[in-house]
């Protein structure tokens, strides 16, 4: 694991005190913006025990747990702007919700069903992207697109420490460092590409000072203190609207639960090492506690807000659960314009089959 | 109403779970959202939560059962009050049905489903023929027991014999043969009863059959004088100290493994290499309520005999409790297997691959010896050690078994060897 110690610009220490980095940029933040920061935090929290739950009660069909990650995905989404893209992986549940994706289609995305891909619009989230690291070289052609369309949007891609192993990578990095592309490059290196420790997958000690091999900007924050996440990927939009090029950003933090609802992170990983994480660096407690110390925020206020989450999140449940299925043929809908003839036999075969069947 | 819960695929493409604990008794309520079981996949250990509030109906598998994804795995009522409410409902149900007359009757498919059952009750029910839909549940909400399904296979007989005895009397047949065919259909299944592997055994049948078929075992047997070792244990418990004699085996074991490296060894059958290791990682072979497993204390040339009995005691207890990862279970160099607390004289232990040697351990006991042309009493322990022929001769299991019989002859000869 590396150390927190060589961490660029922290706003908040591990007891959420601000260093004077972090009291400059509180000050410049509306109560709002401060409250925000919690809110988001808490809702994906509350979202994301919940859908471990529907997991483990087959409600819906796998899910990617992100507890502990929070502040690096909020604390990053909230520094982007509506025109953004944003091309995420499959833990990116914070980002997503944050950009304005509503949570019933997070929930039917899980539930394996197509209408979770359809974003509404003026929401600028691609589905997520399973096979690791496809998402880079797409950002940095989408950030590419609005530098040749003269548009103010910026690009993000967001991928996990298992990604920068991936030639993928690479050719985005570089693509992105040549042509000084308004992409930013946010990588969670949460400490394991599922079962595989960052220390067997980098000879170098950071993900951050590989930027330096592309020409970009490299910048690493602690991922668990979301004003130093928001502060980062603030000035990596900054830089990219500028014209100053891309920015690689990695936010070290730490996912609490398994890589999935299929594995069992207990096999890999140290219980001291987990005790560690989860008990002194939890992103959301040690934000309460500066919003407590600040004054913004009672146990009266926190209890009711939860119980919002949690309302909020039955809804989406409901409804989720409530949309009529699709017909079993929509399986062959949506990966061919021009279907091939053996998934035309198919098709034809099922829909014979079904009708004797009654 | 009730819910079924049917167990999930909660590993991506998992076809079935062993159930390792349930949490819950039936009969009790649980909250929304509540863990009610673990079970285990290939993946891993996972609770299961409760879809809805209310009472644990039915249990339909035990633990230890293999449950294939779909099935119900248990039944949710609503809460205690509820489910009474629902069951006094009962004949407001069958006035609907009264009322609606013109209707079809039901199809037997819908009555079947109410029948509530654990599925080796069903199995019985098949075997004896009965149909349970027709049997009279009397256990919690109305549950077909074993009992019930015997007793109404029983009534069964009696009718048809009632019946047989007016054939009887034509003399088409005596009622006394067709009383013992019955009585052995009830008794069919108790003879034997089918019960699949779980999910532990499967990986072990697996694996002691592949050593005990590809290596060719040979087992040397040895008496050895443990005289000084059952002295040394009665000095130190006179002083308080509760330790055990299998942390001081151990240590022996494992010096006597530095003696003879070869036996601390991995035989690579595909590429014909043995690798000698420099540290002991010991196997403990332990008996758990899942089966026999063989977890591995670390690095015990570098340990005293004290952190040996602190890591043993936690590793075992571990074990028992079905805690241990999956990583402790892996990459031993020589295992013993104590067999002292249970008894026995000799056994020829199965090799424990890619290692090459394994111990038994037997009870030390008190047995007549002849010492210097006088019978008398001593303190003897029988070990078993099995040894993969083909890299290992007889010669070097007795130069092991001699040396280990130096070290508990008078364990003070470890002290020449302390670093």
């Amino acid at each position: 694991m590396q150390s927190l110690e060589q961490m660029d610009s922290p706003c908040l220490d591990q007891d959420g005190r601000l260093t004077a980095k972090g009291n400059s940029l509180w000050q410049s933040l509306s109560e709002d913006q401060k409250l925000s920061f919690y809110h988001w935090m808490a809702m994906v929290r509350h979202f994301d025990r919940r859908s471990v739950i529907l997991q483990r009660q087959g409600r819906i069909g796998t899910y990617a747990p992100l507890e502990g990650q929070e502040a690096a995905q909020v604390g990053s989404a909230l520094a982007l702007s509506q025109e953004d893209w944003i091309f995420p992986s499959y833990r990116e549940h914070g980002v997503a919700m944050v950009a304005g994706l509503p949570l019933t289609h997070i929930l039917l995305y899980w539930m394996g069903r197509v209408e979770g891909n359809r974003t509404p619009k003026g929401v600028r989230v691609l589905p997520p992207y399973v096979p690791i690291a496809t998402q880079l070289p797409q950002a940095m052609g989408a950030s590419w697109a609005a530098k040749l369309k003269k548009e103010q949007s910026v690009a993000i891609a967001y991928f996990g420490d298992g990604a920068t192993s991936e030639g993928d990578f690479h050719e985005a990095l570089n693509f992105a460092g040549v042509f000084k592309l308004p992409a930013i490059f946010f990588c969670q290196n949460n400490g394991y590409a599922i079962s595989v420790p960052f220390s067997r997958q980098s000879a170098v000690p950071t993900v951050a000072e590989r930027a330096a091999a592309y020409g970009l900007k490299g910048i690493r924050v602690d991922g668990n203190d979301v004003l130093a996440t928001y502060q980062a990927t603030r000035e990596a939009v900054r830089r990219a609207r500028a014209g100053e090029g891309s920015t690689l950003i990695e936010a070290v933090t730490y996912r609490k639960g398994s890589h999935t609802t299929a594995d069992d992170a207990t096999r890999y990983r140290e219980k001291e090492e987990v005790e560690e994480w989860v008990q002194k660096k939890d992103p959301l407690s040690r934000y309460e506690r500066l919003l407590t110390a600040e004054g913004l925020l009672d146990e009266a206020e926190r209890i009711a807000w939860e119980k919002h989450c949690r309302e909020h999140i039955d809804q989406a449940v409901q409804e989720a659960e409530e949309m009529l299925a699709p017909p079993p043929t929509h399986l062959f809908d949506h990966v061919f314009a021009d279907m091939p003839v053996t998934l035309h036999r198919q098709r034809n075969e099922w829909e014979g089959g079904n009708e004797q069947n009654g | 109403m009730s819910v079924n819960f049917h167990l999930p695929d909660v590993g991506e493409g998992v076809a079935e779970a062993d159930v390792v604990r349930w949490l819950v008794k039936e009969g009790e309520t649980v909250e929304e959202d509540q863990t009610v079981v673990e079970v285990q996949t290939d993946k891993a250990v996972v609770e299961l939560p409760s879809p809805s509030a209310g009472c644990v109906k039915e249990i339909c598998w035990q633990e230890g059962e293999t449950v294939p994804v779909g099935e119900v795995l248990f039944v949710i009522g609503g809460k205690t009050e509820a489910s009474q409410e629902i069951r006094s409902k009962e004949p407001s149900d069958s006035l609907t049905t009264t009322t609606t007359a013109t209707l079809p009757p039901k199809t037997k498919k819908d009555v079947r489903t109410r029948v509530l059952a654990a599925p080796s009750t069903r199995r019985l029910a098949r075997e004896l023929q009965v149909d349970i839909c027709s049997v009279e549940g009397t256990g919690p909400q109305g549950r077909v027991t074993k009992e019930d399904v015997h007793r109404f296979s029983e009534q069964k007989t009696k009718k048809s014999l009632s019946q047989n005895d007016t054939y009887s009397s034509q003399g088409l047949a005596t009622p006394r043969t067709l009383i013992s065919e019955n009585t052995f259909a009830t008794k069919h299944d108790e003879i034997y009863h089918d019960e699949p592997l779980t999910r532990t055994r499967r990986l072990i049948a697996e694996r002691l059959l592949k050593s005990v078929t590809q290596k060719p075992h040979a087992t040397h047997f040895d008496e050895l004088q443990v005289d000084g070792l059952v002295a040394w244990r009665q000095r130190i418990k006179e002083t308080g100290n509760t330790l055990g004699y299998l942390p001081m085996l151990i240590k022996a074991v494992t010096q006597s493994l530095r003696h003879h490296p070869l036996l601390n060894a991995h035989f690579l059958e595909d590429t014909q290499v043995l690798r000698r290791i420099r540290q002991v990682d010991l196997g403990i072979a332990t008996d758990t309520p899942r089966g026999l497993i063989v977890p591995v204390l670390r690095q015990v040339d570098q340990k005293s005999i004290h952190e040996i009995a602190e890591e043993l005691t936690n590793l075992t207890d571990r074990a028992r409790e079905g805690k241990v990862t999956a990583d402790e279970l892996k990459g031993s160099t020589f295992t013993i297997s104590n067999a002292g607390s249970l008894g026995g004289k000799w056994a020829t232990p199965i090799i424990n691959p890619p290692e090459v040697g394994i111990l038994a351990i037997h009870p030390i006991e008190e047995r007549p010896v002849i010492k210097e042309g006088e019978l008398t009493k001593g303190w003897r322990m029988n070990v078993s050690l099995s040894f993969d022929h083909s890299v290992i001769d007889g010669a070097d299991a007795i130069r092991f078994t001699q040396t280990l019989n130096r070290y508990l002859a008078d364990p003070g000869t470890l002290l020449l060897e302390l670093r």
